[in-house]
């Protein structure tokens, strides 16, 4: 404060930035007189009226922003989209099911050998069952009507079953090699 | 001065309160994972936001951009917020870091002579971007220009934390302990450097020349 009691300029200025680093005196002195009080009004004012122009002087936005999220909502499908969520949920039930099947278990139980295993004994049983497709007869049976003979050829079996050729020689045979 | 502004002048501490509170409690809602009260808080905040980044960067479309990021980034960090109270002075520091972050890069640009021609223009003048009152009234638009090219000069003598705080404390109307949380600065050190800005601005005259010139 000056001789007169009256605040300084500097004293205003510092009112205008925060009146409580004023002390007492001056805080009180400022409220009883007009003159320090309209110098530090009009001060004030001016920065006011400059904040008002300044926000006159801002267009106007056009967009507004909206939170899409509700953050404890947030689920799988809200964050990838219902298409993807429902792709990768398919993806995942069919990897399940076939994790769970047989045939997956078979290729995961790798370790004891019980895949392999299966494997050479299905292979076996596919040989037997082409065999007994190529010559039903049991070997004892085979040697019986001789197909065991390395001699043992078409003709042979021709001249023990004649074919259907035969037949008709046969029929021609009323009159003819037969008859 | 309009009616509204002089209400908003004559009365903040009622208005403000009412405002704080309803901040608070949307606040409350949005930390506690509601979007809805975040979209409420936003449709509060955002012009406020958008005029902070525009008074900093003068240029509309990136202002509008800006100011989305800003609340995206809000929305996303909401469970950083330890103290609700604190939302607008959590919400300017996010701002002032976009503004910050914003600045650099287009000084890394103009570093290597990139600058696009929207930019070059830019830098020359504020934006003419089309704008309900603009298109009504020409000669609000020239004014316009013309008091953020005077602002701007204005601004230009005080340094960087100094212009910072004066545009927080006198054009984004936040308190001085806002802004001390805001600039993560103590309110002693906000108030010096308010005060510099002020004597500064006091001693040659240039806000009452800029509002003498800008006034209708």
């Amino acid at each position: 404060m000056n001789d007169n009691c009256h605040l300084t300029e500097d004293r205003i200025i510092k009112a205008a930035a925060d009146k409580s680093q004023l002390s007492v005196a001056e805080k009180e002195h400022l409220s009883n007189c007009p003159g320090c009080s309209s110098a530090l009004d009009s001060f004030e004012n001016d920065l006011k009226q400059l904040g008002i122009i300044a926000e006159l002087s801002v267009p106007s936005p056009k967009r507004r922003f909206t939170a899409y999220e509700n953050r404890s909502e947030r689920n799988f499908f809200r964050v990838f989209g219902l298409r993807t969520s429902l792709a990768a949920a398919i993806t995942v039930l069919f990897f399940i099911i076939t994790l769970h099947s047989d045939s997956m278990k078979y290729l995961l139980n790798t370790e004891n050998g019980s895949y392999m295993d299966t494997l050479h004994s299905d292979d076996l049983f596919g040989t037997e069952i082409n065999l007994l497709v190529e010559n039903a007869l049991p070997s004892e049976y085979v040697d019986i009507y001789g197909e065991a003979d390395p001699d043992y050829d078409d003709d042979s079996m021709d001249f023990i079953i004649p074919s259907s050729g035969s037949d008709t020689i046969s029929e021609e045979g009323e009159g003819g090699v037969l008859s | 001065m309009s009616e509204q502004h002089q209400n908003i002048y004559s009365s903040p501490g009622r208005a403000g309160n009412s405002s704080e509170a309803q901040t608070v409690l949307l606040a409350q809602k949005a930390v506690s994972g509601s979007s809805h009260a975040f979209n409420q808080l936003a449709d509060l905040y955002y012009n406020k936001i958008f005029r902070m980044v525009y008074y900093r960067i003068k240029y509309k479309m990136d202002a509008e951009d800006l100011t989305q990021e800003i609340f995206a980034q809000a929305f996303r960090n909401l469970k950083g917020l330890k103290d609700v109270e604190k939302f607008k002075s959590w919400l300017f520091s996010i701002a002032i870091n976009k503004v910050k972050d914003f600045k650099r890069k287009k000084q890394f640009v103009s570093l290597f002579g990139i600058l696009s021609d929207r930019n070059i223009k830019d830098e020359e003048e504020p934006d003419e971007g089309p704008d309900s009152r603009s298109d009504a009234n020409p000669l609000y638009n020239v004014m316009r220009q013309n008091f953020w090219k005077q602002f701007e000069e204005i601004l230009k003598r005080l340094s960087y934390p100094e212009k910072e705080v004066f545009l927080l404390r006198f054009l984004d109307h936040l308190g001085i302990n806002e802004i001390s949380v805001a600039l993560d600065k103590n309110e002693s050190t906000v108030k010096t450097h308010l005060y510099r800005a002020l004597k500064k601005l006091n001693d040659d005259d240039s806000v009452k020349r800029l509002l003498k010139e800008s006034m209708p």
